[in-house]
């Protein structure tokens, strides 16, 4: 398994052809598949990392009676 | 050798077909494709038969046939003994490529191709066809199949680098379905069927990606099943539609097709860039999909029934250094890719493999070496050990996880039923790679066992008839049609197709056509029935309908090779050879591998006196066929009467004579000349004879016939001259222009007055009970016969491989001893006369001429 993490961190920056940075959409895209691991990963990172977001800017609603 | 290839990527797209994919270029939606296919070398890529997958793959990467290879179908019984299972690669008999390079320490990675479960342990990454199918919601836990790859240890690694179908989104599936989201998606599972299919074709190109990008390779093997899956879901639909389409499906899922070429063409785009500029890099499929008119709209109900899609044509690029740049290439089999690859190499290929190598694809002839067999070649290669096998626990637990993945059905309570079932399928499919590959007498051996066992399955039976008829036995092949007609409850157009084959190859034109015509009115337009029309018509010498009925079969499939064939031979029938050389450029163009068509064109060539093109024509008809000295013959015609060449004359005249497989004694003559007689007297010399004994002896003939059935069909098979070598046959006058060049005859033609002949066999039809007026002479008769044999005279004279001793039949009976040793001579002058001269039987001479009737 810690290679597989390994492939996560030790991805390379998408550029695109002009040498600008990739917005990697988090619905992902074919292109990004056809990329083949380095696109996956990437757009599971990004995913990973929306959803990190919207976690701690919303944190979960807890059933617990207030005290 | 030299190395010719410092790195090779092999591209497998299943089912990937031209007519697809020209459309895409044309509009420039194939961008990478057009670039890879503008710097190398584009073809079609001929199938084999059976056309399933796992068996066509498997060919492909060991270059040898399937009865060859082992693999047969898609599943086969499990070694448990309590199911099915699909096709392992431990069923595999042969060395794939990915072993021979093993063997000689080159780095090699192979994904996802069918079969190759379990992993092979070879010198590099293997990861099986078993690695990327997804099963079950997201939620669950989604473990790998033991075996999936190799190196094991990686198996965690891979299993990350799956994509699971649900966690793709819109921005994946609308460019295949825009209108998703009207489908309603607890009725119709079919946009969870393409996500499923994007999802697996993405987890195989993220393997391969990683493996490209991460480990040295030499050769690198990748095969991609969507195209194929998403032809067999999907390609109804696809544009125009069709009246049975209804228009709502239609508008909802006519862009898949299209939408998985441009996705598989986004990927190839990725795969180049990996292997760059000093990889060779090939890309084939393994048959081509219908995509037109020809789509079938019935799939047979039969385990491999969806294979009528299928269509005989997948493609062939290939780019590299020492590859032609921006070229066709013709005549290329998926036989041809293993032979290429180790030539490319720089290793020998095998003697023992069916395929070439395509050296039409290279810029330099390549160097090309050979050894007997590489299975014999001891080493590591990388293929399971003789001893692998999965325990019985194992197998139960792959078998139950591929049954929970949706690969095979549960075999439920009746195992034994399904063990049964998968193994007659896959001899059914066996039978059909031995006829594929002219391996007749095994193929119908296994077909007789299935119908003996099964003798109400139709395809068995139908495939046994058409087997027969293949080597002539036409008794058995009626009974076959017989019997498929007692059994089918209801006649189909397909029944009457079959008869009207097998009624073609029996002769007997006019019933042909006449079926054939019934089937066109009852079952409507069907792919090459106007052509077998056309052929029909062409027996009969009906050359203008002929034409009509191959034209017709033209504007249904334009690309049907033989047609464009047919209209030539139709054409040059008429004289029309302009018109002919046309049409045989035509056939050429879509298959260069098709000797009769180079030869046809060589005639009409010859005949517009065109002749450094029709030698040129009959020259490539060598090249392909080497063993045509048909073409030899006429090459030494044009070089010493046209061309004024007679050193080149001579070298075709020796290579004649070099090509020359054996010598058969002929025995000639109108039927009732007294061949049955010289037959008689050859047997009594000790001569050995070519008979079957099927025509039993008579009283027209009381001594027997002395034929075979196999040599009446002469003018369609001649698969039996080899068995005939050596051997005395009986061949009537009608037929000697059919035999080939590639033997040597002595012909001993008897020669009888043409009014006896006639008066003899009025005499025997009326003896056999048929209607004839006995005395009545049919003139025309006579005139066809003396037409007859002044052609045999010409031909004869004319054929630098016979000889012929014309003896005349009254002289025979009368002066016996006399004609005797003029065999004896002609025949080389060992022969025990006496013995010839005490079968002669006077007293059957009944019809002289002065009793003729006249």
């Amino acid at each position: 398994m810690e290679q597989a993490q390994n492939i996560v961190t030790d991805l390379p920056l998408l550029r695109t052809k002009d040498g600008e940075d990739f917005d990697i959409p988090v619905e992902g895209s074919l292109g990004l598949l056809a990329l083949g691991y380095v696109g996956l990963m990437a757009w599971r990172q990004k995913r990973h990392a929306v959803m990190q977001q919207k976690t701690s800017t919303n944190p979960p609603v807890s059933n617990e009676t207030p005290r | 050798m030299k190395r010719l290839a410092k790195k090779v990527l092999l591209i497998g797209w299943d089912a990937a077909d031209w007519k697809s994919i020209n459309p895409l270029l044309d509009k420039g939606l194939m961008p990478n494709l057009e670039k890879f296919i503008t710097g190398g070398v584009m073809g079609r890529m001929a199938t084999l038969d059976p056309p399933l997958s796992p068996t066509l793959w498997t060919s492909i990467a060991t270059g040898k046939r399937p009865y060859k290879h082992g693999i047969h179908g898609f599943t086969e019984p499990d070694p448990s003994g309590e199911g099915i299972r699909p096709i392992n690669i431990t069923s595999r008999k042969v060395k794939a490529i990915w072993n021979i390079l093993t063997q000689y320490g080159m780095k090699t990675n192979v994904v996802g191709w069918w079969p190759s479960h379990p992993a092979e342990p070879v010198n590099g990454v293997y990861i099986s066809d078993f690695y990327h199918r997804a099963k079950g919601p997201i939620q669950e836990p989604w473990p790998m199949l033991k075996g999936a790859v190799h190196p094991a240890e990686m198996s965690d690694l891979f299993a990350n680098l799956r994509v699971h179908p649900e966690e793709l989104t819109g921005a994946h599936i609308l460019p295949f379905i825009p209108n998703a989201e009207k489908v309603d998606q607890n009725r119709d599972r079919r946009v969870y069927g393409v996500a499923k299919i994007i999802a697996e074709c993405s987890t195989i190109h993220s393997a391969a990606t990683y493996i490209m990008e991460q480990t040295e390779w030499d050769f690198m093997g990748v095969y991609y099943d969507a195209i194929d899956h998403f032809g067999h879901g999907f390609m109804k639909y696809n544009p125009p539609r069709r009246e049975h389409i209804p228009l709502t499906e239609y508008e909802l899922y006519k862009d898949v097709m299209s939408a998985g070429y441009r996705y598989h063409d986004l990927m190839l785009g990725r795969l180049l860039e990996l292997a760059g500029e000093d990889t060779t890099i090939i890309l084939i499929s393994d048959h081509g999909f219908h995509p037109d008119h020809n789509r079938p709209t019935v799939i047979p109900t039969e385990p491999a029934g969806p294979a009528v899609e299928h269509s005989p044509y997948g493609i062939i690029v290939m780019k590299g250094p020492g590859i032609k740049k921006d070229e066709t290439i013709f005549g290329a089999s998926l036989l041809d890719i293993t032979p290429t690859l180790l030539t490319l190499f720089g290793l020998p290929v095998a003697e023992d493999m069916d395929g070439k190598v395509l050296v039409n694809a290279f810029s330099e002839t390549p160097e090309i070496d050979t050894i007997k067999s590489w299975e014999n070649i001891k080493g590591a290669d990388g293929t399971h050990p003789a001893d692998f096998v999965q325990t019985k626990e194992e197998a139960r637990e792959e078998l139950q996880q591929l049954i929970d993945l949706g690969y095979v059905e549960d075999p439920g309570d009746n195992v034994q039923a399904a063990v049964k079932n998968t193994r007659d399928e896959n001899n059914y499919y066996l039978s059909r790679a031995y006829i594929n590959g002219g391996e007749y007498e095994s193929g119908i051996k296994l077909l007789e066992q299935l119908h003996a066992e099964n003798p109400r399955t139709i395809r068995y039976a139908t495939r046994l008839a058409h087997a027969y008829q293949s080597v002539g036995k036409y008794k058995e092949a009626r009974k076959m049609v017989n019997h498929v007609r007692d059994i089918e409850d209801r006649e189909t157009p397909g029944m009457d197709i079959l008869e009207g084959n097998l009624l073609l190859a029996e002769q007997r034109y006019q019933k042909a056509l006449e079926l054939f015509q019934k089937a066109e009115r009852e079952g409507g337009e069907q792919p090459l029935l106007h052509l077998r029309i056309a052929h029909a018509y062409l027996q009969l010498n009906k050359l203008q309908d002929a034409e009509r009925a191959v034209r017709k079969e033209l504007i249904i499939s334009n690309e049907e090779v033989n047609a464009h064939h047919t209209l030539g031979v139709i054409l040059s029938s008429q004289m029309r050879y302009e018109e002919a050389v046309d049409a045989f450029m035509d056939a050429i163009g879509l298959m260069y591998f098709f000797p009769a068509a180079h030869y046809h064109l060589g005639e009409a060539l010859l005949k517009l006196e065109e002749y450094e093109k029709a030698a040129e024509a009959f020259d490539v008809t060598l090249r392909l066929a080497p063993g045509l000295n048909a073409a030899r013959q006429q090459l030494v015609h044009i070089y010493e009467d046209h061309l004024q060449q007679p050193g080149a004359a001579l070298k075709y005249k020796q290579d004649f004579q070099d090509n020359i497989k054996g010598t058969l004694t002929i025995v000639s003559g109108l039927p009732r000349s007294g061949t049955s007689m010289m037959m008689q007297m050859l047997e009594a010399a000790g001569l050995p004879i070519f008979t079957d004994k099927e025509r039993s002896a008579d009283e027209s003939n009381p001594k027997g016939y002395y034929e075979h059935e196999a040599v009446k069909a002469l003018k369609r098979n001649k698969k039996w001259l080899p068995e005939a070598n050596d051997k005395v046959v009986k061949v009537i006058a009608h037929l000697l222009e059919y035999l080939p060049m590639t033997y040597r005859y002595q012909v001993i033609f008897m020669e009888r007055d043409v009014l006896e002949v006639v008066a003899s066999q009025q005499k025997m039809l009326v003896r056999d009970g048929k209607r004839v007026k006995e005395d009545v002479l049919p003139i025309m008769l006579v005139e066809q016969y003396q037409q007859t044999l002044a052609k045999v005279k010409k031909w004869a004279a004319e054929q630098p491989n016979v000889e012929i001793l014309y003896l005349p039949h009254k002289e025979v009976i009368e002066n016996s001893f006399m004609q005797a040793m003029l065999v004896n001579d002609f025949l080389g002058g060992n022969l025990p006369v006496e013995k010839m001269v005490q079968v002669v039987d006077a007293s059957l001479y009944r019809e002289r001429g002065e009793t003729a009737v006249v």
